[in-house]
């Protein structure tokens, strides 16, 4: 048997609210036969309202695996592609957690051929405003509540050559009108000669109009190609999304769910609308030039091809140089141009360099990282735009295998109430200790600024946090 | 009182973890397939047949995950010849593939890079935080954990591999036959 589980006790400075988080995962496998066990508790101090609700959730899987096949009956998660017509996953970092719960069906075939048979529900579970919650529960504002039945087939009969179908149908709970599932239509190839790879994905969505009947077509493009040549190599993306993403109709309230995620050529994870209507591209080159030496530099655009106000365009450059064993020093810089992407900001200029540096001496290690962010904002009705500075500078100190303490603070140099509720400054120190092996306490003490992330083409607005955060982390 | 029965709940499990990670008896490591960079399938089962596996869960964004890895090139070379293999296992998007590919390359990184775009091994290991990183022996036991990295951590890492890999003469004794 093996397992995790990770604890977390938040306080809140400002009102002396807490929440207590834990998620526990166990899995176990006796020959072909699989089990697993996952416990999901979000418990929020009262007062409730209709953000911070309790989340209490108890997940299984059974599975039968030997060689050529798979059986799952649970909770699981499953990508086809490069994730234009179907992508869950548990990301926690981001702390997104989108699932699906059902049966699977999974065949291995000669010629890595694999078939995948599935009919589960998706649950989506998101953080957001300091709490988690199911964003496709609520079936007015949801399409994604009932099933998702798919199948896909991939195949890689030659060493340089691959290929992929599939076709997914997600239901809707509540629509009379006839035919009131979403289809996706999907495909892709693969072919490597050499250095060279190329992919490329399309997938076609027919839906219904919601209420008011009548097919709705959509379509998305994924192309990527990548060249290595000895330590060097350079990728470059294009999506092309046309109502890939449903439903496109956005409510008044703006609580509309979109059930897809496809992906974004923007490094930082930022998307416009998740396959409504986007276009872009990206690109990435990197090397190692010499043995100590890393270098790096992106550029990624993207722009609503019907709403020439929104897009985003991302440039950085990165360099990493170790000294020896005991120096690692890197630099990079970012610049960003997002319009229309956040909520009632009509755009944002960021420009961004870094540096850090680590050093060890002994069994003493040292890190410092500092980051200058010069941004300029404008929401669309001022006469001047807002331009300020964005800072944050931390320092580690870690002794031997088990300790672990940084000091951190970020600061801003204008007032903005919108923003950071009025807050200028953010200071905290965090000391990590690893208990044992597998064991790993976290606490953290102090405020952090938040603001506007993103990761994989989902974005959230993070919430300020002033107060005292405490994690364990077990594995076992 | 239901908050404070959850409460114990978590508090239960936590303990239950702390004291089963102090016993002696390592876990067994759950086998997998997974594809390297290059296409190819690769099991756990015939990795460990010719040494300790070093397993360590990555993913582009973890700039920790990345050090580690960097680190540990110096002591791989000079261990490999002794049977030690390290798995890069990246827990990348499958959107992310052909970058990782290509980071992986320009990286030049002597490591098996394994790709678990659908995280099947990071669930079946209930891996949630990166780095983590399992040394498993040559019996499919997982030896050492290691949660987290900081610069240094890779000559503690190193002390774990010589733990348990064979006696350097053996090696020698067996490359002559």
């Amino acid at each position: 048997m093996q397992g995790t589980n990770k604890a977390e006790f938040w306080l809140y400075e400002q009102d002396y609210a807490t929440h207590l988080e834990d998620k526990l995962d166990l899995n176990l496998r006796y020959g072909d036969l699989r089990g697993g066990l996952g416990l999901f508790l979000y418990e929020p101090s009262k007062p409730w309202d209709a953000v911070r609700q309790p989340l209490r959730l108890l997940d299984y899987t059974v599975a039968y695996s030997p060689k050529m096949l798979e059986v799952l009956y649970g909770k699981f998660f499953q990508t086809f592609g490069k994730g234009l017509a179907l992508r869950t996953y548990s990301d926690d970092d981001f702390r997104h957690y989108k699932s699906l719960n059902g049966l699977r069906f999974i065949g291995r075939l000669p010629r890595q051929t694999e078939l995948v048979l599935l009919g589960a529900r998706m649950r989506d579970i998101f953080f957001q405003e300091n709490a988690y919650r199911v964003m496709n529960a609520d079936s007015v504002h949801a399409d994604t509540n009932d099933q998702v039945l798919g199948a896909n087939l991939s195949s890689r009969p030659f060493s340089f050559a691959g290929f992929g179908g599939r076709y997914v149908r997600v239901n809707r709970t509540q629509d009379p009108t006839p035919k009131a599932f979403n289809e996706l239509f999907g495909g892709d190839a693969t072919i490597s000669v050499g250095p060279v790879e190329i992919y490329g994905e399309v997938c076609q969505r027919l839906g219904t109009k919601p209420y008011v009947g009548g097919r709705e077509k959509g379509f998305g493009y994924y192309l990527t190609g990548t060249v290595a040549i000895g330590s060097y190599s350079i990728v470059g993306e294009y999506v092309d999304y046309d109502k890939l993403g449903f439903p496109d109709v956005v409510l008044a309230d703006r609580r509309t769910y979109r059930y897809t995620d496809p992906p974004t050529p923007i490094k930082s994870g930022v998307a416009i609308n998740r396959g409504v209507d986007e276009r872009g591209f990206g690109v990435t080159a990197s090397g190692t030039p010499t043995a100590p030496l890393y270098v790096e530099a992106s550029l990624g655009s993207l722009s609503a091809p019907r709403d020439s106000t929104k897009g985003v365009i991302e440039g950085e450059g990165k360099v990493r140089y170790s000294l020896g064993t005991d120096w690692t020093f890197e630099a990079k810089f970012n610049h960003m141009v997002q319009e229309n992407i956040e909520l009632h900001v009509a755009s944002r200029a960021t420009d961004k360099p870094t540096i850090h540096a680590n050093y060890l001496f002994g069994q003493h290690t040292f890190a410092f990282e500092a980051e200058y962010n010069f941004v300029t904002e404008d929401t669309g009705h001022m006469v001047e735009p807002w331009k300020y500075h964005e800072a944050a500078i931390s320092a580690s100190y870690g002794y031997g295998e088990a300790l672990l303490f940084t000091v951190g603070y970020q600061f801003v140099d204008m007032k903005l109430d919108r923003r950071f509720k009025g807050e200028t400054s953010w200071p905290v120190v965090e000391a990590v200790w690893s208990i044992t092996e597998r064991n790993m306490l976290r606490v953290r003490i102090g405020s952090e600024r938040g603001g506007y992330t993103c990761s994989g083409g989902v974005c959230r607005e993070e919430a300020p946090f002033s107060g005292i955060k405490a994690q364990l982390i077990s594995t076992f | 009182m239901k908050l404070i029965l959850n409460i114990g709940l978590v508090l239960a499990f936590a303990a239950g973890a702390l004291s089963a990670a102090e016993k002696e008896d390592y876990p067994l490591a759950q086998s997998f397939t997974l594809k390297d960079v290059t296409g190819a399938e690769v099991t756990l089962d015939s990795l460990l047949k010719v040494g300790p596996v070093y397993m360590e869960c990555w993913d582009l964004p973890c700039v920790n995950c990345i050090a580690e890895l960097d680190a540990l090139m110096p002591v791989y070379d000079t261990l490999k010849e002794r049977g030690l293999q390290i798995v890069a296992l990246s827990v990348d998007k499958p959107a992310d593939e052909a970058r990782v590919k290509a980071f992986v390359k320009s990286k030049k990184w002597p490591y098996i890079c394994l790709l678990d775009a659908q995280n099947e091994v990071k669930k079946a290991y209930g891996i949630i935080i990166k780095p983590t990183a399992y040394l498993i022996n040559q019996k499919g036991e997982i030896v050492y954990t290691h949660i987290g990295y900081k610069k240094g951590d890779e000559n503690r890492i190193k002390a774990e591999f010589l733990k348990w890999l064979p006696e350097e003469s053996a090696t020698e004794e067996k490359s002559e036959e």
